[in-house]
């Protein structure tokens, strides 16, 4: 991210989520990011994730400058390069564990069903494949949300708060799930502000009113 | 679904009679009346000033009743769009969670037309069983059958007309689902995750 800043208008007033950001990441390289509400956690993770775009400055994934994409390209750097986990999981109510895990490839006819459910085998969730999100507990939402992140084997894991909404063991069995992720030369971004989920993570990113703290 | 419903069926009813009717024109009474059924104001509709007076009556009744069944899926398409609208409001975040994996605006389009002719579909099967029993049952039972009723045909629903409130149904689902689905096609991602 090289001088990223995003600005909301909120009717009258702005508000500046991002101010002057310059930050890099490795590829394979476990990041958390931490900092109080409010600091621009969420919105750093949306610019790199393609969700948002930037109001000022560059944000360059895996070669590619997002500035610059289309919409289209936006949406299919999305589906083929990231895998975004949220702290309230976001997982769609009427549709069960299996289905969810597969909903980035529902207009595809190759979708991979041994996929998703090898993912949930290894998540230890195969035998809720078939329940809705209304009948699993928090944990079990969030490994689904993760396998379903896991999905289309992207380069870049985005984590939003993943413990936020568990128990600490569960939390912890969240975190190694997402550091495991490392063997496959995943990058991970986690944004979290519990220090103790932080620490697991090799590097740690600290952000005040939307900047970078000099560390 | 249920307005929808109603207008398939109204629009079977009506085309029903009215083909019935154009039979009884084109062909004369004769091949539809039972053979003691004459009435006397059948006897009276032999004179052939009389016959075309009624049956311009009959034909102009139609062609209201025509007017009123497509007025009808007009509303009826209004009421899907509305329908449309709310649960695009209602499902926000889902749409938020689609566009966030990778699923593109004109997937989302998708969804909502798809939803919109399944809707579609399903008031099609009711509305046509209803419009079957209406014209080929009731109908006929109460207006026709040499019990005394105005129309001397009974209605005819030949399958070209089955087909044609699908074509009828499928165009006013796709209209009605069009603003929708460009609406949450639109919608932006950050803003709908957040509901």
């Amino acid at each position: 991210m090289i001088d990223v800043s995003r600005t909301y208008d909120m009717g009258t007033s702005t508000v500046m989520a991002l101010d002057g950001i310059n930050l890099s990441v490795s590829r394979g390289e476990f990041l958390a990011v931490v900092g109080p509400s409010g600091s621009g956690k969420s919105t750093l993770l949306n610019l790199i994730g393609g969700l948002d775009r930037p109001s000022e400055g560059r944000v360059r994934v895996l070669g590619s400058d997002l500035s610059n994409l289309s919409e289209e390209e936006m949406t299919r750097f999305r589906r083929e390069n990231v895998g975004m986990v949220f702290q309230f999981f976001h997982l769609i109510p009427h549709l069960n564990a299996l289905d969810n895990i597969m909903i980035s490839r529902m207009f595809e006819a190759d979708c991979s069903v041994e996929r998703a459910l090898r993912l949930l085998d290894q998540l230890g969730l195969k035998d809720r494949m078939s329940h809705l999100p209304g009948e699993l507990s928090g944990g079990e939402q969030q490994r689904v949300s993760l396998a379903r992140a896991l999905f289309n084997e992207p380069d870049i894991l985005l984590a939003d708060e993943p413990t936020g909404n568990v128990d600490t063991k569960m939390g912890s069995s969240i975190v190694k799930l997402l550091k495991d992720q490392k063997k496959w030369g995943r990058t991970i971004i986690l944004v979290s502000h519990d220090m103790n989920v932080a620490r697991e993570a090799d590097r740690i990113v600290e952000l005040k009113d939307g900047r970078v703290v000099p560390g | 679904m249920l307005s929808m419903s109603t207008c398939v069926a109204f629009f079977i009813l009506v085309s029903s009679i009215s083909l019935g009717l154009s039979e009884d024109i084109q062909g004369g009474l004769d091949p539809f009346l039972p053979p003691d059924s004459q009435t006397p104001q059948e006897t009276a509709l032999e004179d052939p000033e009389a016959r075309e007076v009624d049956e311009d009556t009959k034909q102009t009744l139609v062609h209201w009743l025509y007017v009123i069944s497509l007025a009808s899926f007009v509303a009826a398409a209004a009421g899907i769009a509305n329908i449309l609208l709310v649960s695009m409001h209602q499902r926000k975040k889902e749409i938020g969670i689609l566009r966030a994996v990778g699923i593109s605006r004109e997937e989302v389009g998708r969804l909502f037309i798809l939803d919109a002719l399944w809707m579609v579909l399903m008031s099609f099967i009711i509305g046509v069983l209803a419009g079957l029993i209406l014209s080929n049952n009731i109908f006929n039972w109460m207006f026709v059958d040499g019990r005394g009723g105005m129309f001397f045909a009974p209605a005819r629903t030949p399958p070209v007309l089955v087909l044609s409130a699908l074509v009828i149904c499928l165009f006013v689902g796709a209209a009605a689902a069009y603003y929708p689905a460009k609406k949450a096609s639109a919608m932006d991602p950050v803003a709908a995750l957040r509901g």
